[in-house]
């Protein structure tokens, strides 16, 4: 999908764009060069490479493929066809494949074997199929090359991607040492790497705690930012006490004065009773003195830990890794079922459901609100950042949300680089996708309240990838001691300051501005014209409650004789099983239920409070992320995009109707007030040729061949095969 | 009063304690279903309830008048359609809404609606339900501190089951069930249906929207292979066809009654739709009558080849009988059957494996449990795996999309058929024909898919969906059209852009396939429908939607001109219809209106469009803009609105 920026002079970025049309590629190629390497990045070296490799093109029945050269570099494994560009979209050129893999296989005589570190055999392997970390598949068979060649490059790829190395071999030091400097710092984003950028944030919320400078040399603690927030009335000595552990760290505070803390929990209670005194001061000091009342929210109690994520989650992606037809259609009998099995999309209802409670006593019950986990850094940052983006609608702009990424997660000193393995360490306990997860509970947001949200769901499938693309330093480090103290002794010139390694947010150095439209939502409500909808049009009526209109969800009056009586009705007829019918009000659920009613009564506001929508059918899959590669999910001509075109194209034709009135000099100024952002979007018109995957995979030949399940049949009738294909594929697992 | 005794599960005797227990017993007994059980704890627990609160409290009774004063038009009126009249009311009847609690308030009972109003709940609580929806009713007694207390649930088959409570001892409330049973059968009870009562009167005339010699040449129809025959002008050869039948021109009257003589039903081979380019022809008919004697009928063979050659592009011809191999041959032996390959050149016979109609109502049955009324989060996922549901719709779209296919791509001509050629026929012609004709895809043309392929057709619609009949339990009903609409929706939300029409468009379609309210649905048959006078004496559903287009409009149209649309049959891409099957909960009130956003910068270019068009005027240029002006504000309809509003 990606590829970075073209090396040095050479300006063309191939980027996701180039999928939209055949021809559109033409023009933004270059003539095909003999030359068989991509263009590699400043600083890449090529390791070994091997031909003629055949790369089998998933997205054929006939399973045909296409001969080429197989590289592979100290930042990925590319394979480049010896066939011109041409005659094929741009996906088999410059294909690349960031060293972050999840697996490779390997066939030998027709069964797979995982490898893993060191558990090559020296026998010819026949075929290598490589998962990605992104959910892509690639199957290259090595049958037609020298032995050698073969089980070098296999050896290569293996060491390179698979075995564990120093955080020093990692790509994006020598990319940084080696790229020209002129690129600049990201600029809107807010990067909360300075003073001024925490006191401005609580100027904006209007807080009322102190910055803590004492750990700008990390002397207070390293699990800590440079600087951070606290309440006001903790004292020096607190300060420093327990190396910051136990500290209410100060995340937000909402327009009613209360504010969000959270905060890493100190070891066991010893008997003198020094903790408990330095925890009822940091409470003390939490409720702002008696101000408000503080309610402590341990997540580790509630939420499920961090390895049940890693779990879950790697149940869950083995449904997306997939390399044939068979085995498409073979999942998709019992599909519902076994993606609720994995438990993941249940862990993302969760935290939004937290995040819900949390929100509710900011909101409602303007509490101040303690959330706590053992290290902090976390579930934490999950629930503070969903939190905020419910509450607050400047983290729902493209840089105000970057800017709440850099808050919490960066700067919060969040492990990015245990939890996402960047150095493939055989540890079992610390990888797990927990900003993966934070970016899922967001697309729930983005895809039931899409108007809200300034940016679209390709941002986020693209900052879900980019956290595995080695050359940026935003996910890299595990805290901001370990960013500056490694940054300074990667230094070629420690008197010029630490190594400059760009962010993430500089999305330039990924895609060109094309593609960066793409992450814009059209559909977003401005906050100009989100005014003129509130006066102009009345609330629309919902079209779905034929019987129960609105008054229907007011909630009965609080002596209304359900809520009261249920008790006691339970007790005289142990009717359990009413709850079906009605929610017992001492259910979680109906806890918050009242809270949600109320929200709900409210006129719509796109840049009020937003709540997610948690019962069963709400809560979906991501399936730009996860769908996106597999061809036979690929709707041609279909799929959001196509709603997404539509009001582009709409964009378009009211702009050029502007500017005619405008040419004609009878611009009105009432109208001016309505005004859209001037965004001419690049999507290409015709969406009939886009795919359902647009902006990522491209389209199976661009014919309308439909797909036709195979095994509608089997999948039916001969459940004893189907159980015994399963059986096949956890026998695989097994050899991790 | 015979009726209603048998439906009532018990009188209870005794007093106190002692009546949950016979309340238990002797519902075990007679109700296997749990959900009685419940049911009948809920309505003591909504009546002991009324009684530790006692008499109404008097801040509601100072609301109530409080209201009283200030009205003109009282709250609790009931709003009627012209032609309606209301048949018996009841006060101080307890809705017992799932959602909310129970809520006490006045029942009402009209020839066409229940309709439930409290004032309790600020704004009142209104209840409304079509008499038509309603499948069957169920009372039951209980005695609890020394009253008799009794319970009502109205079974619907829009997926939802109401429940009141109410007392034994008022007239009025006796009066009002017994109104009731009789309102919501009126064919069981010698009453006529609502639809011949109902008078409002629309600018829009829905009965002229389907044409059948119209729709015909729009395909291209009559040309040289094929012919508009009359010869069923009196439904002589087939009762449940159409008055006009496209069949192929070089077949003569007596080999076509040979063939009838063939087929079940007499429903013989039928063009349904032709390929503009290719003469493909997609043809539906009823099986052949093969039998364990392995039948032949030389004429049948013929027509098929003759079918096969009107086709100049392939030397094939493929039959997709859409029943499962294996209940094929069931049928087979009872005397139905499928074309034996080795009698028929050419041919190549497909099953598509679709389970019957009565697999089809136990999913539905089975999808009703798992979201009415409450929703378990957890299991969410399995629970509708566990229904089938979506695995049936997958199978429908598949095979759907492989008779698309065929015609498309292989160019070849097909036949479709199940046994009787009016349930899955229909459903996989019409499916096909969508994904082929983008002119089924406008708003009117779905409503000429509908007329031909399923009302003109002779899908039983009166015995599928049961109108006005009390017997619940006959096994001629199944929701297949339903499901038909389902996999429409499915393939919408696949293709957001590619439909004219939306959402509410087709759960207006279903409302109005049960309310009995208009026409369109009524009845087996064309035969059936003329007998009956439909056309004159009752209004068709397509007034009512012609008369306000602009509410049923997809704001994201983009005319796929002449596109095929192949839906993924994946379960991947297949959704639960929650706007359709889970729209009785509040909770899962779809999200904000997307589409409010864009009818606003529909509106804009409108204004904008007109603004520069004037201009232009002004200038007394020659030139003029093309004005696609989308946003057309006509008159809304006066009347109470019939579908849920916007």
């Amino acid at each position: 999908m990606l590829s970075l920026g073209g090396g040095g002079a050479k300006s063309s970025k191939p980027s996701f764009v180039s999928y939209i049309t055949p021809e559109e590629i033409k023009s933004e190629k270059e003539p095909p060069k003999k030359e068989r390497h991509p263009n590699l990045l400043p600083g890449e070296v090529v390791f070994c490479s091997a031909d003629p490799i055949l790369k089998h093109t998933q997205d054929d029945v006939s399973q045909r493929g296409i001969f080429g050269t197989l590289l592979c570099t100290n930042f990925r494994v590319s394979f480049v066809s010896d066939e011109t560009p041409l005659e094929e979209t741009g996906s088999n050129l410059g294909d690349l494949i960031s060293l972050q893999m999840l697996f490779c296989f390997v066939v030998y005589d027709e069964k797979r074997k995982m490898i893993t570190g060191g558990m090559l055999k020296n026998k010819y392997p026949s075929k290598m199929i490589i998962h990605c970390k992104d959910l892509r598949v690639f199957q290259f068979c090595l049958t037609f090359t020298k032995e050698e060649d073969a089980r070098k490059i296999f050896h290569g790829i293996a060491h390179h991607c698979l075995e564990p190395k120093s955080l020093k071999c990692v790509f994006a030091f020598s990319y940084a040492v080696s790229r020209s400097p002129e690129m600049q710092r990201s600029q809107r984003t807010v990067m909360f790497d300075s003073k001024e950028d925490w006191a401005q944030e609580m100027k904006r919320t209007k807080g009322n705690c102190r910055i803590v400078t004492e750990n700008e040399g990390f002397k207070l603690s390293t699990r800590l930012p440079k600087y951070f927030i606290i309440p006001s009335s903790v004292t020096d000595e607190d300060l420093f006490k327990f190396q910051g552990k136990g500290l209410p760290i100060w995340c937000w505070s909402h327009h009613s004065g209360c504010a969000l803390f959270k905060a890493s929990t100190l070891p066991v209670p010893q008997e003198d009773g020094v903790i408990q005194r330095y925890m009822e001061r940091m409470l003390d000091a939490a409720a702002q003195t008696h101000l408000y009342s503080l309610k402590i929210e341990d997540l580790s109690e509630t939420l499920p830990t961090v390895q049940d994520i890693q779990q879950s989650y790697a149940k869950f992606k083995q449904f997306f890794l997939i390399d044939n037809s068979t085995d498409f259609w073979v999942s998709d009998v019992k599909w519902f079922s076994s993606v609720e099995n994995t438990g993941w999309m249940d862990i993302i209802r969760k935290c939004l459901q937290k995040a819900v409670e949390v929100v509710e006593c900011l909101e409602k019950e303007n509490t101040n609100i303690l959330i706590m986990e053992e290290e902090g850094t976390d579930l934490c940052c999950v629930i503070s950042s969903l939190v905020q983006i419910m509450l607050d609608p400047h983290y729902r702009t493209l840089t105000g949300f970057q800017g709440l990424v850099q808050k919490e997660w960066v700067a919060g000193c969040h492990a990015f680089l245990d939890r996402c393995n960047h150095l493939c360490q055989k540890d079992k306990e610390s990888p797990s996708p927990i900003f993966l997860l934070f970016l899922e509970c967001v697309w729930q947001l983005v895809q039931q309240h899409s108007p809200a949200f300034q940016f679209s769901e390709t941002y986020l499938t693209v900052l879900s990838d980019s956290v595995h693309v080695p050359v940026f330093s935003t996910f890299l480090f595990n805290s901001a001691y370990q960013r500056e103290s490694t940054l300074k002794a990667e230094s070629q010139h420690p008197q010029r300051g630490p190594l400059n390694c760009p962010a993430v947010w500089d999305w330039s150095v990924q895609f060109d501005c094309k593609a960066q439209e793409l992450f814009l939502n059209p559909l977003y409500a401005d906050k100009l014209k989100q005014d003129k909808v509130l006066r102009k049009v009345p609330r629309p009526k919902h079209q779905r409650q034929l019987s129960l209109p609105s008054s229907a969800f007011k909630t009965p009056p609080k002596k209304g004789f359900f809520k009261d009586e249920t008790e006691s009705l339970k007790k005289m007829l142990r009717v359990k099983r009413i709850s079906r019918w009605m929610a017992s009000p001492d259910s979680p659920a109906a806890n918050t239920r009242e809270f949600y009613e109320a929200w709900q009564r409210r006129p719509l506001d796109h840049h009020g409070l937003l709540l997610p929508w948690l019962d069963g059918p709400a809560v979906r899959l991501w399936m730009q992320r996860y769908l996106r590669w597999i061809p036979e999910v690929q709707i041609l001509g279909g799929g959001p995009v196509a709603v997404t075109n539509k009001m582009a194209e709409l964009l378009v034709q009211v702009q050029e109707l502007r500017k005619k009135l405008d040419l004609k000099g009878c611009w009105q100024p009432e109208a001016e007030r309505v005004q859209l952002q001037p965004r001419p979007l690049a999507l290409a018109r015709n969406s009939l040729r886009l795919s359902s995957a647009f902006p990522f995979a491209s389209s199976r030949n661009w014919t309308f061949k439909p797909v036709i399940p195979t095994s509608l049949l089997q999948s039916l009738m001969l459940t004893d095969k189907l159980a015994s294909q399963e059986d096949e594929t956890t026998e695989v697992i097994s050899l991790v | 009063t015979r009726s209603e005794s048998s439906r009532t599960y018990m009188g209870c005797g005794g007093t106190g304690d002692e009546s949950c227990k016979s309340v238990f017993f002797s519902l075990s007994y007679f109700s296997p279903t749990s959900s009685h059980v419940e049911w009948c704890k809920q309505l003591i627990a909504a009546t002991i309830s009324s009684q530790i609160s006692g008499c109404a409290p008097p801040e509601v009774i100072t609301r109530e008048c409080k209201v009283n004063q200030q009205r003109v038009i009282p709250l609790d009126e009931v709003p009627l359609v012209p032609g309606e009249t209301i048949k018996s009311t009841a006060k101080d009847v307890m809705y017992i809404c799932p959602f909310t609690g129970a809520v006490t308030g006045t029942l009402t009972v009209t020839d066409y609606k229940l309709f439930f109003v409290s004032l309790e709940r600020e704004p009142p609580f209104i209840l409304d339900v079509n008499l038509g929806a309603i499948s069957r009713l169920e009372t039951i007694s209980v005695q609890s501190h020394g009253e008799n207390q009794r319970g009502m649930e109205i079974v619907c088959k829009d997926m939802r089951s109401p429940r009141f409570a109410y007392k034994k001892e008022e007239q009025s409330n006796l009066e009002i069930v017994e109104t009731l049973s009789k309102q919501a059968f009126p064919l069981s009870n010698e009453l006529p249906l609502f639809a011949f009562q109902y008078k409002e009167e629309y600018p829009v005339d829905g009965w002229k929207v389907y044409d059948p010699v119209a729709e015909y040449k729009r395909q291209g129809l009559p040309n040289e292979s094929w012919t508009i025959s009359k010869i069923n002008s009196n439904y002589e050869v087939c009762d449940t066809y159409p008055a006009l039948l496209v069949i192929p021109t070089s077949i003569k009257e007596d080999e076509l009654r040979r063939v009838a003589s063939f087929r079940a039903k007499h429903r013989i081979p039928v063009l349904s739709w032709i390929h503009p380019e290719t003469q493909a022809t997609i043809v539906r008919c009823s099986q052949p009558l093969v039998g364990p004697s392995d039948r032949r009928c030389k004429e049948d063979e013929r027509y098929l080849q003759t079918i096969m050659d009107a086709n100049a592009q392939s030397h094939k011809l493929t039959i997709f009988d859409a029943r499962q191999g294996s209940v094929a041959d069931t049928n087979k032996a009872k005397d139905g059957g499928y074309e034996n390959e080795s009698f028929y050149h050419h041919v190549e016979l497909n099953f598509l494996e679709i389970p019957n109609i009565h697999v089809m109502r136990e999913s539905l049955r089975k999808l009703k449990e798992v979201v009415y009324p409450t929703i378990d989060e957890l299991r969410w996922h399995s629970a509708i795996d566990a229904t089938h549901w979506l695995e049936y719709i997958r199978l429908l779209l598949a095979g759907a999309v492989r008779v698309a296919d065929k015609v498309e791509s292989s160019k070849s001509s097909l036949v479709v058929h199940c046994s009787d050629g009016w349930d899955r026929t229909a459903q996989l012609t019409s499916l096909a024909m969508l994904m082929l004709d983008s002119y089924y895809r406008t708003l009117r043309g779905f409503q000429v898919l509908l007329e031909k392929e399923w009302i003109s057709f002779g899908h039983k619609f009166a015995s599928r969906v049961g109108h006005g009949d009390e017997n619940h339990a006959n096994s001629e009903r199944s929701p297949l059209f339903v499901q038909f609409i389902d996999c429409v929706w499915q393939m919408m939300r696949q293709f957001p852009s590619a439909f004219e029409f939306n959402e509410l468009f087709l759960i207006t379609i279903l409302d109005h396939l049960y309310s009995c309210l208009f026409g369109t649905f009524l009845y087996n048959s064309e035969q059936e429908r003329n007998e009956k006078e439909v056309q004159s004496k009752t209004v068709s559903l397509w007034s009512y939607v012609n008369s306000q287009p602009e509410d049923f409009t997809n704001p994201f149209y983009v005319d796929y001109e002449n596109q095929v649309l192949y839906p993924l049959a994946s379960l991947r891409h297949l959704e639960l219809w929650v706007g359709y099957y889970v729209r009785w909960n509040p909770r899962m009130r779809p999200q904000m209106p997307v589409h409010q956003n864009l009818k606003e910068l529909l509106f804009l270019r409108a204004e904008l469009q007109k603004k520069v068009e004037e201009l232009q005027r002004e200038a007394s240029s020659s030139r003029s803009i093309s004005s696609s002006s989308e946003h057309a504000s006509s008159p809304s309809h006066g009347g109470t609105p019939l579908h849920s509003t916007v």
